[in-house]
């Protein structure tokens, strides 16, 4: 809506809402003081903004429901030690190293079927049909949305700043409506890259360690998810590290 | 080759959480709860509807939680809490989820102590009534310049939007908003307050 030849109405907000620069405020008010159709208008917008605050301002004393409170509670208090957590908190560096040597023999065998599809995801053999950049997705609530659309499952993008490691891109594989797979690649400041590949129902419950190559893979799974890091240039402890976190955040 | 099987419950417990998770917990419940009374009061604005509001604040409120290794700085809080409500009562929207039972705007006022008739109560039921008729982006922008009385950069940041967006559609929401009121589309009798539907 224009009122004036040197005036809109994005002026009369940003005038009423003090986020002119002074000169600019000056102008406006000068034509305000000399034009009372503008005057007329900014008063009945300061009337409704008056309005709106105080219609609303009782809802703050509203007392907070029960349930309320007790969701900041329950959020709040100290969490009991995950499973997992012992697991990883009971291996020593002495461990680390043993279970380096056992997972050995798997370099030599061929990997099974979700472990070769997060292998092939890695190293470019199956192209994306959607590729998006962290870039492009800023929020965390952006990128949680996409992983969610993409695997119709209330998962969460881990956040694996703890751990040195940024997410990179999104890639996503459309390979059937059942079995949907997303790849999340994050690089940390060595260059490294660690990937986490998800996909649909892949089978049981199953949390294993083993390494391929120069690679380091983590594999878990349920009814609903399958899941697949692969880290590159790590040691297991690294991995079983960066693995953790990664689980926690999956939030599934 | 390992294989064991963890349980699911809540996130990562590293070292240094374990090391000042009492203390920090604390003060970040505190200042959760600090934010609740405000946050809530956008929520209800939002959707005029206290029971999908306040479901939306225990969304808010679990996310933040699960989220308060990374919401460590005070200032960032509030307005993370308000963008995240936001997001979340989109999801609503597009779900076009509608439960609750409506709660009358007087009946709000009397349970928050207030004088339930002030001298301009008929206008303030139009306005009501007028914020209704309001698109959601519209609405809750201006609720958050005018009630939460963010500056344009706060509301950008709040949006994630670019200030000449900001600019324009709050630009817009006002003029609706007055248009509204000025055409009479609102009548006490049309009027669905606080706790109509969306």
């Amino acid at each position: 809506m224009k009122h004036h030849a040197a005036v809109t109405d994005i002026d009369l907000n940003a005038y009423l809402d003090c986020e002119l620069d002074e000169a600019r405020r000056a102008e406006i008010e000068a034509l305000i003081e000399s034009t009372p159709e503008l005057a007329e208008r900014v008063a009945l917008y300061r009337a409704d903004t008056a309005r709106i605050a105080r219609l609303h301002a009782p809802l703050q004393d509203l007392p907070i429901p029960p349930r309320l409170l007790e969701a900041v509670r329950r959020g709040t208090a100290p969490r009991p030690a995950r499973r997992l957590a012992p697991v990883w908190a009971g291996l020593s560096a002495a461990a680390v190293l043993l279970l380096a040597v056992w997972i050995a023999p798997s370099l030599r065998t061929a990997p099974e079927p979700l472990v070769a599809e997060a292998l092939a995801v890695r190293s470019g053999k199956t192209n994306p049909v959607r590729e998006i950049s962290a870039a492009q997705l800023a929020s965390i609530d952006a990128r949680d949305a996409v992983l969610q659309t993409a695997l119709s499952l209330p998962v969460r993008v881990p956040d694996l700043e703890r751990a040195g490691f940024e997410l990179a891109r999104m890639q996503l594989f459309d390979e059937s409506t059942e079995r949907k797979a997303v790849q999340l690649t994050y690089r940390d400041q060595k260059a490294r890259s660690f990937t986490v590949y998800l996909r649909g129902p892949a089978g049981g419950d199953r949390f294993d360690l083993q390494q391929h190559a120069n690679l380091q893979v983590c594999i878990w799974q349920n009814d609903s998810l399958g899941v697949v890091m692969l880290g590159g240039d790590m040691t297991a402890r690294e991995m079983l590290r960066v693995a953790t976190l990664t689980y926690g955040d999956l939030e599934f | 080759m390992i294989a064991f099987f963890p349980g699911r419950g809540g996130r990562e417990t590293d070292d240094k959480r374990k090391a000042d998770s009492d203390g920090s917990t604390t003060e970040f419940s505190d200042r959760l709860l600090a934010h609740l009374p405000r946050l809530r009061r956008y929520a209800i604005a939002l959707t005029r509807n206290i029971t999908l509001a306040d479901d939306l604040v225990q969304d808010c409120i679990e996310r933040a939680c699960r989220k308060q290794d990374l919401l460590q700085d005070p200032e960032r809080l509030m307005g993370w809490l308000r963008t995240t409500l936001i997001n979340l009562y989109r999801d609503n929207l597009r779900r076009e989820r509608r439960r609750g039972v409506p709660i009358e705007l007087d009946a709000v006022l009397d349970l928050a102590g207030n004088d339930p008739i002030p001298s301009d109560w008929l206008a303030m039921k139009e306005l009501a009534g007028a914020l209704d008729l309001l698109s959601p982006d519209h609405r809750e922008i201006l609720l958050l310049a005018a009630l939460e009385d963010l500056s344009y950069r706060e509301i950008a940041d709040t949006l994630r939007l670019p200030i000449g967006t900001v600019m324009s559609r709050l630009s817009r929401a006002r003029a609706q908003l007055r248009d509204a009121l000025e055409r009479g589309d609102v009548t006490p009798s049309s009027i669905r307050s606080v706790g109509g539907s969306p």
